[in-house]
């Protein structure tokens, strides 16, 4: 298993952030999803609901 | 040889930003359809933090739906920073929701506003400054996260009780962000909750996660010890993957004293490996897009989908070739730019689903009220419009009912038996 930022099914290169989007290779494309999905994000109320980035003295709640 | 995907790369391959930003639209039209009919809102009205937090109130069964506060609290004024800062006197008051959410138990963080005079200005600099860095940085990583930043707000330093910055899916577009001091602090923080903010869009208009989600195992991470529920555990680890790729472009930019930046790449390998582990509670997109990220190359990234479907079950379709269909009274849709529909049914709360290239061809051409088609005559229409062969329209067309008819989006009726 490889990790973020490396390349993606392909021979590994240097990253380079911000450059034109990169042809994807073939067959790798996004999943076909079913007919008919429902939206559940607004009934699900999760505690919180807030993705919160604390100095270390808060650190518990950091994402 | 193939560039290497990154993550704008990536969510362009689920949907370009300007597409993704258009389906949103059309879902918070059609709500907005379903609680006040002939209430119309412009894009910039459809884009408001504080818009969309009152129409997800009202999905969320909470309240019913006010569309004249909705036009108040869009009046609230901004000035431009490459984003636009909520600079309103009044701020305070208008981002009352926001401010409470993200705010650690006894602060009450308070906006910095046109009102606090040189100090507001000074900071406004700074963000736009920190804007320009990113966009100079990573461009299209600029350009595929700020599509989702509505709005900016900096928090007085003296009242913002350790939050360094922060988002919330309950008020979806906006950014809150310590005082800053650096231009990096402002870029790093843009970043970070706008992959938060990217991952809220794609939650709505892709399949990421269902309710499954709220039952599943917790992730608790080696740094900090904190638990976190399946939904924060993936867009932390979606955000720390951005800022990874984020850190590689650079150079030599001091980083702010709070920068996540040098332990991204650590954090989101060890957030990724658990969700890889726990992938059955996502949805076909977000487990795809894990996979790609995490540098699956196993050829199997495309090919997995657990039906989320109408109560999680793939229905059989079994379909008369003498039925009619038509759309039920109650359900109202909306076409977005790409043609992609999102359809509602006005219960309490609403139903809301997103429908497939065929499920919106079959509700928008072969189920219009007082223009009921047999299911012959989609075949035949769709056969010629899809340029495919009447067996494969047949069998496309049948699915597509079928599932429409399990989520009593349409209606059907059978004349043979009437006669």
């Amino acid at each position: 298993m490889t990790t973020p930022n490396q390349p993606f099914r392909g021979p590994q290169s240097s990253q380079t952030p911000g450059l034109p989007v990169p042809h994807l290779p073939g067959g790798a494309g996004p999943v076909i999803g079913t007919p008919v999905t429902p939206v559940d994000w607004f009934r699900r109320m999760p505690n919180g609901g807030g993705t919160v980035f604390l100095r270390p003295a808060q650190v518990e709640q950091n994402d | 040889m193939a560039a290497p995907a990154s993550t704008h790369a990536l969510h362009a391959a689920l949907s370009p930003a300007s597409e993704l930003v258009d389906d949103r639209r059309a879902l918070y039209r059609l709500a907005l359809e379903l609680f006040a009919p002939g209430f119309e809102l412009s894009d910039n009205l459809a884009d408001h933090p504080i818009v969309r937090y009152e129409i997800g109130r009202a999905l969320a069964g909470h309240d019913g739906l006010d569309p004249v506060r909705l036009k108040e609290v869009a009046a609230m004024s901004v000035r431009d920073a490459g984003v636009p800062v909520a600079a309103d006197p009044a701020a305070a008051e208008m981002l009352e929701a926001p401010l409470r959410i993200v705010a650690p138990a006894g602060v009450r963080p308070q906006p910095l506003t046109e009102a606090d005079g040189e100090r507001f200005e000074t900071v406004l600099l700074i963000v736009a400054e920190g804007v320009r860095l990113f966009r100079a940085l990573a461009p299209a990583m600029a350009d595929d996260l700020l599509a989702h930043v509505s709005m900016l707000a900096v928090m007085k330093k003296e009242t913002s009780g350790g939050v360094v910055s922060a988002s919330s899916r309950y008020v979806p577009g906006i950014v809150l962000i310590d005082e800053p001091s650096l231009p990096m602090e402002v870029a790093e923080a843009l970043v970070h909750e706008g992959a938060h903010e990217k991952f809220f869009d794609l939650a709505i208009t892709k399949e990421f996660l269902d309710a499954r989600a709220e039952d599943a195992d917790y992730f608790e991470n080696s740094w900090s010890g904190a638990r976190w529920p399946l939904e924060q555990t993936f867009a932390a680890w979606h955000a720390y993957s951005c800022l990874a790729q984020f850190f590689l472009s650079i150079g030599t930019e001091q980083l702010g004293p709070d920068s996540l930046l040098p332990n991204a790449k650590q954090r989101a390998a060890e957030i990724g490996e658990w969700l890889l582990a726990h992938e059955r509670d996502l949805q076909g997109h977000a487990r795809w897009l894990l996979h790609a990220l995490m540098g699956d190359t196993g050829g199997h990234v495309g090919g997995q989908v657990v039906p989320s479907g109408v109560d999680g079950v793939a229905p059989s379709p079994k379909i008369s070739q003498h039925w009619e269909f038509h759309v039920l009274p109650d359900v109202r849709y909306k076409c977005s730019a790409t043609g992609r529909v999102v359809a509602g049914r006005s219960t309490n709360p609403p139903e809301i689903y997103w429908l497939d290239e065929d499920a919106s061809w079959a509700l928008t051409n072969s189920c219009q009220v007082g223009k009921f088609a047999t299911f012959e005559r989609a075949v035949l229409r769709a056969t010629e419009e899809w340029q495919v062969g009447s067996a494969v329209a047949r069998h496309r067309l049948e699915n597509a009912l079928d599932w429409l008819l399990s989520a009593q989006l349409i209606g059907r009726t059978d004349p043979e038996k009437e006669l």
